[in-house]
């Protein structure tokens, strides 16, 4: 075929810019350390790094759920704690109460100190995290307990929350119940409105610790040795065993989302490394792709240069 | 009798002349070498028409005599079905090129697989549910999750704004682009008329014809054409089996806006404005128009699939919305606009837009049946997140657009935009790789190798000097004669 001048110099100025392009491309990829700067570099790694994006905020949204309900769960626990302390002490008391040797001055100077403890429970059934009260169900913004006075005296307490269940995610369709309910019984009638398990009064149970103490003071006051006995003691004793159930429960939550976290922080390392194999440029073959490219390149200028050396013009006298 | 005394002086001057103006048109080809478009042209030699010449001896003399060279004609090296191959293959670069370099413009808006893409958007936007789910009571969240729904609307109204942008863009462009095709239809149709002026009297407009070949290259740049030669010499062009070039007579195309497509240029013949469009094939103008209006892979796919995905992701959240209640104990209120299901309209409803209460109406809660008739009568308390996490929910729901969640949509329109690219770019590669081949091909029949005319001019001037030296020998043959009548 005939070759002509300007088709020698076609062909390698074609084949100069090729290998100077790959060169271009790949000290991009050096330079940023990304492979995949548009979906036209790699349309199917794309789509690939977009659903492992969303999988991993996901997971960095549900680690952050179970921080915001561990707070919540571990108050409830810690408060139940104290509520089962105090509720010991006065088991304590009514166990000693309930002797019938007891002198009544005693007996009833007792009444005094479970007045105190009642008090107290009322304080810690009103127990809130960031200002939403933890045991009102969904109407956090009021206090769920209130107590009605007599004479300074407490002659009942009222429940003013709801049933309501606070569910959170912690994986994909998986939730948990953060919180307990201060009561299932909200008309205060004595008949249990849900299903769901209560603290303080749970009325499928037959347990009010507010009612049991009430009533102590009461039977402490008047000296009823015999309601103490027949019916309070046996009411701390139900009461204690609810309390100890609900705790382990919280407790046994708090664990599941401690294992779920651990879970979630393996499941972010996974997606983080399938998410940089798909975007990340492999600096080695870089490199190396680079040392390659430099040389074809370099080369192809050195023969260009020879070629172009002159035509015939050049030797006629 | 012999030959006339000059004759063979006269043979010898018809081969000076001859030398010469083949020596002038290697000359041409030298200084032409590096002219885009110029075909070579070479002289024909041939013998001038023998003579016979009359004796006494008997009618004719021996011979017949040669009486020597001339140039016959100047002649153009060209090959047409080379000529058209090369304009087939510029068509489809330019066809190839104007789509690529239109797809990665539209890459370039979406900036996928960036850090802030409408993908990680839609994920923040989710996830601000999810903390609602779980705060349903904090100002701080709620004041979130607004924020990251005005987010949302507001990156998919500029990514709709920009790709409206990018396609007003190539409508400028395709106008422009008509424009430069008058232009060369009407040179094209000047050099036919400079052409057919010579072409009768037997001359080669060489020169031209390379001129008016260079033309209709470009031209091929721009739009597909067919091109027929006359038995004048002159070409007749066509664009979509319409003639725009008879002789030197140009019908032009004009552009006219299309009410029904966003007033968009329709490309029309200037004498038939009001029938169908010039059908245009290839060429820059078809990728262009391809970008412009194709729903398969033009801006007018991404557009829809963008107003698909903001339709579903109002209606969907504000219908999961509406069964829930604000702070307020309200139930029924939309998130977003309602009326805004386009990507360039989306927005959020004026309820949360409100800047005192807004925050507050956001349908964190759900809303319950307590008095038995089956309709919602009672909002949950200010704990209450339930709704919150159902619109979370919607983020992986499979049933969301189609069979699809949203993030799926979004993902698999955004892998398809990068398949049309790098489709795309080896197209335009293998093209390149055929422009080179056919480039070097042209180049073994049209191009001038200096080498070659060099060796050509060497023996045009030993031929030229020979000459010269006969005419003075043939000279002091005749000379020899005169002395001898003195």
């Amino acid at each position: 075929m005939r070759i002509t001048e300007q088709g020698i110099l076609r062909t390698s100025l074609v084949h100069i810019q090729r290998h100077f392009e790959k060169l271009a491309h790949n000290q991009e990829m050096l330079a940023s350390g990304i492979r995949v700067k548009n979906p036209s570099d790699d349309p199917i790694a794309t789509q690939r790094i977009l659903r492992w994006r969303k999988v991993k905020e996901s997971i960095v949204q549900y680690q952050r759920n179970i921080s915001t309900v561990e707070i919540w769960m571990n108050t409830t626990e810690s408060i139940i704690a104290s509520v089962q302390d105090i509720v010991q002490r006065v088991y304590e008391l009514a166990l000693t109460a309930g002797n019938e040797l007891l002198p009544q001055e005693i007996r009833a100077g007792l009444s005094e100190e479970v007045e105190a403890l009642l008090k107290e429970i009322v304080t810690l059934s009103n127990s809130a995290v960031d200002n939403n009260y933890i045991f009102a169900g969904h109407i956090t913004n009021t206090k769920p307990f209130t107590a009605n006075y007599t004479g300074g005296l407490i002659t009942s307490v009222d429940y003013n929350g709801d049933g309501g269940q606070r569910v959170v995610e912690i994986g994909e369709g998986n939730t948990i119940t953060v919180n307990v309910l201060g009561s299932n019984d909200i008309d205060n009638d004595g008949v249990a409105d849900f299903d769901y398990p209560a603290i303080f009064r749970d009325a499928n149970l037959g347990v009010d610790i507010f009612d049991t103490l009430i009533n102590l003071r009461n039977d402490l006051t008047s000296g009823n040795v015999n309601n103490i006995n027949s019916l309070r003691i046996p009411e701390l004793e139900d009461i204690l065993d609810n309390l100890a159930v609900r705790r382990s429960v919280v407790g046994l939550n708090l664990d599941a989302i401690t294992l779920a976290k651990d879970i979630l922080s393996k499941e972010e390392i996974d997606v983080s490394e399938d998410i940089d194999s798909n975007e990340k440029a492999d600096l080695a073959k870089v490199i190396s792709d680079i040392n390659y490219e430099q040389t074809i390149y370099q080369a192809s200028l050195v023969s260009t240069s020879k070629l172009m050396q002159g035509t015939l013009f050049d030797f006629i006298k | 009798m012999g030959t006339s005394p000059f004759f063979g002086i006269e043979v010898g001057l018809r081969a000076l002349q001859s030398y010469k103006l083949a020596m002038e048109v290697i000359a041409h080809n030298v200084a032409n070498a590096n002219t885009p478009g110029y075909s070579r042209q070479r002289v024909n030699l041939t013998a001038t028409e023998p003579y016979t010449h009359p004796s006494f001896v008997r009618p004719l003399s021996v011979g017949q005599i040669g009486t020597g060279v001339r140039v016959v004609s100047i002649e153009r090296l060209w090959d047409m079905s080379v000529a058209r191959q090369v304009r087939t293959n510029i068509q489809l670069l330019e066809e190839y090129r104007a789509r690529e370099n239109m797809f990665k413009r539209i890459e370039v808006v979406f900036n996928e697989p960036g850090s802030v893409g409408l993908g990680s958007l839609m994920n923040d936007f989710f996830n601000s549910f999810q903390e609602l789910s779980a705060s349903p009571e904090s100002s701080i969240v709620r004041a979130q999750v607004v924020q990251k729904g005005k987010s949302l609307c507001d990156y998919f109204n500029k990514l709709a704004q920009e790709l409206l942008d990018l396609r007003r863009d190539v409508d400028n462009n395709v106008r422009i682009i008509v424009n430069d095709i008058n232009t060369k239809l009407h040179q094209i149709a000047d050099t036919n008329k400079m052409i057919v002026g010579i072409v009768p009297t037997g001359d080669n407009p060489n020169d031209l014809f390379d001129r008016r070949d260079l033309l209709l290259e470009e031209l091929s740049e721009l739009s597909d054409i067919e091109v027929v030669l006359q038995d004048d010499g002159t070409a007749n062009v066509y664009i979509g089996g319409m003639i725009v070039v008879q002789r030197d007579i140009v019908t032009k195309l004009e552009v006219v806006d299309n009410p029904n497509n966003n007033y968009y240029a329709s490309i029309k013949a200037e004498n038939n404005l009001g029938g169908s469009d010039v059908v245009i094939d290839s060429g820059e103008l078809k990728g262009l128009l391809d970008i412009r209006d194709s729903e398969e892979i033009g801006i007018p796919h991404y557009q829809s699939a963008l107003d698909n995905l903001a339709k579903a992701i109002v209606e969907k959240v504000n219908n999961q919305h509406r069964l829930g209640a604000g702070l307020d104990g309200v139930w029924g209120r939309d998130f977003f606009d309602p009326l805004g299901i386009t990507a360039l309209s989306m927005d959020l409803s004026s309820a949360i837009l409100d800047p005192v209460e807004g925050l507050r109406r956001v349908a964190a809660a759900g809303v319950y049946d307590t008095d038995g008739d089956t309709v919602p009568d009672t909002a949950g308390g200010s704990g209450d997140g339930s709704n919150a996490l159902a619109i979370a929910q919607l983020h992986n729901d499979r049933t969301a657009i189609g069979s699809q969640t949203f993030s799926e949509y979004y993902d698999s329109f955004i892998s398809y935009l990068g398949m049309c690219s790098r489709t795309e770019t080896h197209n335009v590669e293998n093209e390149e790789f055929l422009f080179n081949q056919l480039a070097n091909f042209k180049d073994a029949v049209f191009g001038v190798s200096l080498d070659e005319e060099a060796a050509k001019l060497i023996e045009y001037q030993n031929s030229f000097n020979a000459s010269a030296q006969l005419i003075t020998i043939m000279n002091d043959m005749y000379q020899t004669l005169i002395d001898m009548l003195k």
